[in-house]
């Protein structure tokens, strides 16, 4: 579904991303980890053509994404920035409804099978019941969830979530990372996630790459990357890794060490 | 369309033509309804009514119309562009540059030549700063930071530069230059309606074709480019059309302020933000407020007749005084 | 004989005819209208700026020089509307062209010659050509006379103010510059280029007048013959400040009643 040959990228002469290459299969969830700095956003930024990559190519679905006009890449990829400020009232309908927009024409409205489709992404997000409200007065849960539904509206095959879970209680970010989990299982959705918590990104991800100063340090299963040794070289502090009791997956447990 | 939508469009007709009506009967002459009425149904009568209603009173309202309706939806367009409720036509430095061309134009008496040099100039003026502001914000990718940023530096430059013409200048010529830089619909001749009218329709046709990309664009560049939207190619159509309608305005009659910031605000607050609404919406609601204001202007303190900024500026502090209380 | 006589008279009455005078006259300067009482055709007024004299008290207002009210002029359905270049806009002229309505523009005036001249055109397009002649006529001779008593002494050099912030004073192209020349004096500031140019203290004090004149409207007032005084306590020479509308009003009586004030205050 996506896959990335030697990217590498950066932003007015500093390089962030150095000779990146990796795939993603349908259906798959990545997780992106690594201390902040080491690229996860530009990595968002390179696919959805934000940001030109210096060297390297991005095939998306097959296809290199420098032939993709912004319209078609939108109608196979949808993003979610880490935050989103929305300055005017639209209602969350009128909101999430703009995920249609990739797939209308330039001056076209949306039609009832539009309207549909949102009914849709708003129930698989729990936001149909606040549908008429202003997307301004949400929870910041119900936000997330909102902003979720308008990209699933665009009826992505790849979904970029970068920090999805930022800003959220526990409760809330469980909440929704199931909802993600059960979307990629049911649409067959390639989902790569930046998640700064590594517990959730090994509870949730099928595989994780992690990354250390713009190149990929480890890429494999949450049990081959969630190693101490590995969480030591990358993010510079001492920890346990056990196993999570219910699900099995590895579990991080700080060391404290202020005497 | 929802109920609410609909029943604001009814009223907002009807309160168009209360205002057009009222308007076109007020003046510094004060007819029995006998009389207004004969005048009303005689567009040619040759008649001191007629002449006053038809030739006196009825370009004025058109053009304050037309001005109310370009600086209202222009003030939408922008606040939606810039992604601020706070923005206004003159944001981005586009009356400093009209300003500039019609200081110029009183100044060195080529005002004289004919009854469109002095628009004409103003209009000139407009494009130099919106060429300027397109060039510098070009090379950033158009994005708003810049935009605002470009606008107000050229709005800054132009100012200073009318300032320094105003400080050489006899002081007659001075007057005149701030009689128009204070909103003057005085001059309204046929042509000029016409050419300032056809711009700001034009104008405003282009803009409400892209509604759905103004709204999207509201959500940042960032958003809007992963919703398919070629920013910079539509941002650039946007700024274009809608500086077009704001220099049109201004060229036509001067500088009147708030019209563009409260009225967009206002129908906001009724009419939500989807900008399939809120331009015809905000359209009429100009085209409503101007005429209004305009005919407080002149007949408040008849036969002397005030700038119609001052009107719009003193109920526009108003509106925001209100707003500001009432919110905690 | 008697017939050739009254033929030829008929004849150049007819030639002399022109227009017919007009009836309902519009005035949208202040200068207009005291000229047009000079010239006994108050009568004819039907409408007047808000600034306008005394005299015009009773006539109805169509508002300032600079916004009249269109509306109120043609409810007034003038036969002629006289504006001036100086005070009102072309914008204004050109609506009430527009509009059918004949406006008669005065040009503003270089010298006394010119405001002569500019009178008895005024004069012929009210119908009050005679009254016009004869008010220039002895207008002049009383020019005249001041210009032969100011040949006995000696020039005095003059600074005229009329604007206090910043400094404003005239050059040789305002007609106020002759108030000056006409008496005997010579004015510091003929050469500039405008006609209101604006110039700092210091060049007044380096080019130190023998007489400095205030003309007391707007910011002018007895606290700038003060300050003149501050500036050089002891100096030798006068400070006057005039306080009289015959300074600034184009027309021929005006002036030469305020040539002979002048007069008297540089030959005193």
């Amino acid at each position: 579904m996506l896959e990335l040959i030697s990217l590498t990228c950066g932003y007015d002469g500093r390089k962030i991303l150095d000779d990146v290459s990796f795939k993603a299969g349908a259906g798959e969830m990545i997780g992106i980890i690594g201390p902040n700095g080491a690229g996860k956003t530009t990595l968002f930024r390179a696919i959805t053509k934000i940001v030109k990559p210096w060297r390297g190519t991005i095939l998306i679905d097959g296809g290199d994404s420098r032939q993709l006009s912004c319209r078609k890449l939108a109608q196979i990829c949808a993003a979610m920035q880490q935050s989103l400020e929305i300055p005017f009232p639209f209602t969350v309908e009128e909101f999430v409804l703009m995920g249609r927009f990739p797939h209308l024409g330039q001056f076209q409205n949306p039609g009832p099978a539009d309207r549909e489709i949102a009914a849709q992404a708003m129930a698989a997000t729990d936001t149909l019941h606040v549908a008429g409200r202003p997307i301004n007065e949400l929870s910041g849960g119900e936000r997330q969830r909102a902003i979720l539904a308008q990209a699933l509206c665009q009826q992505p095959k790849l979904l970029l979530l970068d920090e999805p879970t930022a800003h959220l209680d526990i409760g809330h970010q469980v909440d929704m990372l199931n909802l993600i989990k059960k979307l990629s299982r049911k649409n067959n959705l390639t989902v790569m996630a930046v998640l700064h918590d590594l517990n959730l990104a090994g509870e949730y991800c099928d595989r994780l790459i992690m990354f250390k100063d713009g190149k990929i340090h480890s890429i494999g299963t949450p049990e081959q990357v969630l190693t101490y040794q590995n969480i030591e070289e990358v993010y510079k502090t001492l920890v346990v890794v056990k196993e999570n009791p219910i699900s099995h997956k590895p579990h991080i447990f700080p060391v404290s060490n202020y005497s | 369309m929802n109920n609410k939508i609909v029943i604001l469009f009814c009223a907002l007709a009807a309160l168009l033509c209360v205002s057009f009506a009222i308007s076109l009967s007020s003046g510094s002459s004060s007819m029995t309804p006998g009389r207004l009425i004969a005048a009303l149904s005689n567009p040619s009568g040759t008649g001191t009514d007629s002449v006053i209603i038809w030739r006196v009173r009825f370009p004025r309202v058109a053009l304050a119309m037309l001005t109310g309706m370009g600086l209202a939806v222009c003030g939408a367009v922008f606040q939606g562009l810039l992604r601020n409720p706070l923005a206004d036509p003159y944001t981005l430095g586009i009356s400093g540059g009209a300003a500039l061309g019609a200081a110029i134009a009183i100044v060195s008496g080529a005002n004289s030549a004919g009854a469109l040099t002095l628009p004409l100039a103003a209009f000139g003026g407009s494009i130099f700063s919106v060429a300027l502001i397109y060039f510098i914000s070009s090379r950033h990718n158009f994005s708003t930071h810049t935009l605002v940023l470009a606008g107000v530096i050229v709005g800054f430059i132009c100012s200073s530069l009318v300032l320094f013409i105003f400080a050489v200048t006899d002081a007659s010529k001075l007057q005149a230059a701030i009689v128009w830089l204070m909103g003057d619909l005085s001059t309204a001749s046929s042509r000029l309606i016409v050419t300032a009218g056809a711009a700001i329709s034009a104008g405003t046709a282009l803009l409400w074709m892209f509604r759905q990309q103004l709204n999207i664009l509201t959500l940042g560049d960032e958003k809007a480019a992963h919703l398919g939207i070629n920013t910079a190619l539509v941002k650039k159509i946007i700024f274009l059309a809608a500086s077009l309608i704001t220099g049109a305005t201004v060229s036509a009659a001067g500088v009147i302020g708030f019209v563009g910031l409260i009225l967009p605000h206002a129908v906001r607050r009724l009419a939500g933000p989807d900008h399939r609404v809120l331009i015809p919406a905000s359209a009429l609601a100009g085209a409503i407020f101007l005429p209004l204001c305009d005919t407080a202007a002149r007949t408040l303190f008849a036969p002397a007749e005030l700038p119609v900024g001052v009107i719009t500026g003193f109920i526009g502090g108003i509106f925001f005084l209100l707003l500001l209380l009432r919110k905690p | 004989m008697k017939k050739i006589l009254a033929i030829l008279i008929l004849i150049s009455a007819a030639c002399n005819a022109g227009e017919p005078a007009p009836k309902r006259i519009v005035s949208l300067a202040p200068s207009i209208t005291r000229s047009i009482y000079q010239l006994e055709a108050g009568a004819s007024l039907a409408g007047v700026t808000i600034y306008c004299p005394a005299q015009a008290k009773d006539k109805e207002k169509i508002g300032t020089l600079l916004e009249p009210n269109i509306e109120k002029i043609v409810a007034l359905r003038p036969d002629l509307v006289i504006a001036t270049k100086e005070g009102n806009r072309p914008e204004t002229v050109r609506r009430l062209n527009e509009l059918g309505i004949p406006v008669y523009t005065m040009e503003s005036f270089d010298n006394f010659e010119a405001i002569c001249n500019g009178f008895i055109a005024l004069g012929k397009r009210i119908g009050r050509q005679e009254q016009a002649n004869a008010i220039v006529e002895q207008s002049r001779r009383r020019v005249e006379q001041v210009r032969k008593k100011s040949k006995a002494h000696r020039r005095s050099r003059v600074f005229w103010q009329v604007g206090a912030q910043p400094l404003f004073t005239v050059s040789h192209h305002s007609f106020v510059n002759d108030f000056i020349e006409l008496a005997g004096g010579i004015n510091i500031f003929a050469d500039l280029k405008s006609r209101y140019p604006q110039v700092s203290r210091e060049a007044v004090l380096h080019a130190d007048p023998d007489v400095i004149i205030l003309v007391a409207m707007g910011d002018v007032t007895e606290n700038e013959a003060q300050k003149w005084k501050n500036f050089k306590p002891g100096r030798t020479g006068k400070i006057v400040t005039l306080n009289n509308t015959v300074f600034t009003d184009p027309a021929p009586a005006s002036f030469a009643e305020g040539l002979e004030i002048i007069s008297r205050i540089l030959h005193e």
